[in-house]
Formats: structure tokens, sequence, C-alpha cells
């Protein structure tokens, strides 16, 4: 018997509804200065990550990365 | 020194603000050329490096891979075009992604070393002090960081030491945000603290360091 996988897009869904849960904790009253287009409040981030546009990949981007280093013990004393 | 402090939009009036412990740092041992405003453009900063042969060049304002910009999003750098005139400067620029394309470029036409960011260069603002960015703590936690990198390099230390010296701040920053006793809303930006750490590079023949 073969365990079943994941389709890929579920993992894509998975990873998205993190971003936006992680981007829903972010405090009120702060915007993101990314790239040259300007600044965003987290509820404007959570629409790019939505809509799955460039600022919304970097968002996802940023998150996967963070749990990518807390993986490799980043937050470890040395 | 030459600083590029454009002022255009919210970013680039933080960075502007930002670059005044900079400014002050440099005090009577650096002479400092501002290119600030609407002096922060071509014409007048090749002209500037072309008098001076500054040993440091400090930019500051947005990018993409193969360029650095100016007041108004001016290409002030742009690789294969006039990268070469950076030649024998020691460069940070505190802008997007240039380190990717424009910071090996300058490297290869001997710029001395190219520190700088190989993906976006992000930072958070609280939207009650955009008017008086120095005030503002949570830009503070991004933007003192990487002042340290010219900090140190007006100090002395090499480019590399530079970098490493401003990432141990990076560091140390994360650290106490990621404490049990800091607050919950300060940990969330965590991630993007590790962002700028692991993207701020000081590129250097031969080698490069992360």
């Amino acid at each position: 018997m073969t365990a079943l996988k994941p389709k890929p897009s579920t993992i894509q869904e998975d990873i998205r509804k993190l971003v936006i849960a992680r981007l829903r904790a972010l405090p009120s009253g702060r915007k993101i200065s990314i790239g040259s287009d300007g600044e965003y409040t987290a509820d404007e981030l959570i629409e790019r990550v939505k809509k799955n546009d460039q600022v919304g990949k970097k968002i996802a981007e940023i998150q996967l990365q963070y749990l990518r280093s807390l993986k490799e013990g980043f937050l470890l004393p040395q | 020194m030459i600083i590029t402090r454009p002022d255009h939009d919210v970013t680039t009036n933080y960075l502007y603000h930002w670059s005044k412990p900079l400014i002050s740092a440099a005090g009577r041992r650096h002479k400092v050329i501002d290119l600030a405003k609407k002096r922060a453009n071509a014409s007048e900063l090749a002209s500037i490096i072309k008098k001076v042969g500054p040993t440091l060049i400090v930019f500051n304002g947005h990018g993409d891979e193969s360029t650095v910009t100016g007041f108004d999003n001016e290409p002030l750098i742009k690789a294969g075009k006039n990268h070469g005139i950076l030649k024998g400067s020691t460069v940070y620029a505190r802008s997007c992604r240039s380190a990717k394309i424009l910071g090996p470029r300058c490297i290869r036409s001997r710029c001395r070393a190219y520190l700088g960011y190989d993906d976006d260069f992000v930072f958070f603002i609280e939207e009650e002090k955009i008017t008086h960015p120095l005030e503002d703590k949570t830009a503070k936690l991004f933007l003192e960081p990487s002042n340290h990198v010219v900090i140190s390099l007006l100090k002395g230390h090499s480019a590399g030491d530079s970098n490493s010296r401003s990432k141990e701040l990076f560091k140390r920053v994360i650290q106490s945000l990621a404490t049990s006793s800091a607050p919950r809303e300060s940990a969330d930006l965590v991630p993007y603290l590790i962002w700028d750490y692991i993207h701020q590079v000081c590129l250097e023949e031969p080698h490069t360091f992360r």
C-alpha cells in the first residue's frame, strides 16, 4: 500500500493559509516597505498573498525562509 | 564619503533621515559629500566621483538587480552602462537586489568591495511616526543594524568585517525580539529581520562573504 502524497496545489494552498495566518498576527498601525512599489499594511499584504502577485509571492518567500532558518537553528545561541 | 539620499516617497524619506547618523559619524575625520534630495542625480554623482575619487560611496534608494536609483527613481548606476565609475571605491547600497547583478559587475570592474542586498531590503514603519522617521522604534530595528555597515567602515574596519559587525547587530536584535519576554507584536517582525540578515552580502575579490 502506498501512502497518499498531497498534491502540489494543496501544498501551495496550505502555505498560503499559513502565510495569511502569520500576517494576521502583525501589529496594527505598521506598514512594510518592500521593493519600489510602496508600503503595505497587513491587510493589503493579505490581499496580495491571495492574489499571488509579486508582492504576495515575496511575502510568502520571506515567511518560508523564516521557517527554514528556524529549522537550521538560526535562533539558537551559538 | 559620498552619500546619496533621495527623498521623494515614504521609503526614501526614511532612508534620508536614517542616513543622518552616518553623516554625523563621519564627523570631521571624513569629508562628506551629501547628495541629498534632487542632488541625488546621475550627472552630479558622476561629476563628483570623477572630481574626488571617493574611497566610500553610500547609496540609499530604490533599485533592482542591475540598478541603484536616486531622486525620482532616476538610475544612478546601471550595470553595463556606467558601473565602471565605481572603480576603486568601497560601495554600500541600501537598496533592493543590486548585489545580485550590479554588485558582481562592479567587482569585476575593480570596485574594492560592494556591500548590499541580493534580494529586496525590507523594513517596517509605524504609521503614526511617518512624519518623524527617527522616532520610529520599529524602523530602527531594521535601519540601525544596516547603518552599522557604514559606521564600521568609517571606523576603519574592512568591508567583510563591517558586514559581519552589521549582521551581528541584526542577530542581536533578532534574538532580543525572539525571547519570550519580548512583546508578541515585536516577535512577528523577526522573519523580516532574518530576511535582511540573510540577504545582506559583501562582495569582494576573490571571495564573497555572507
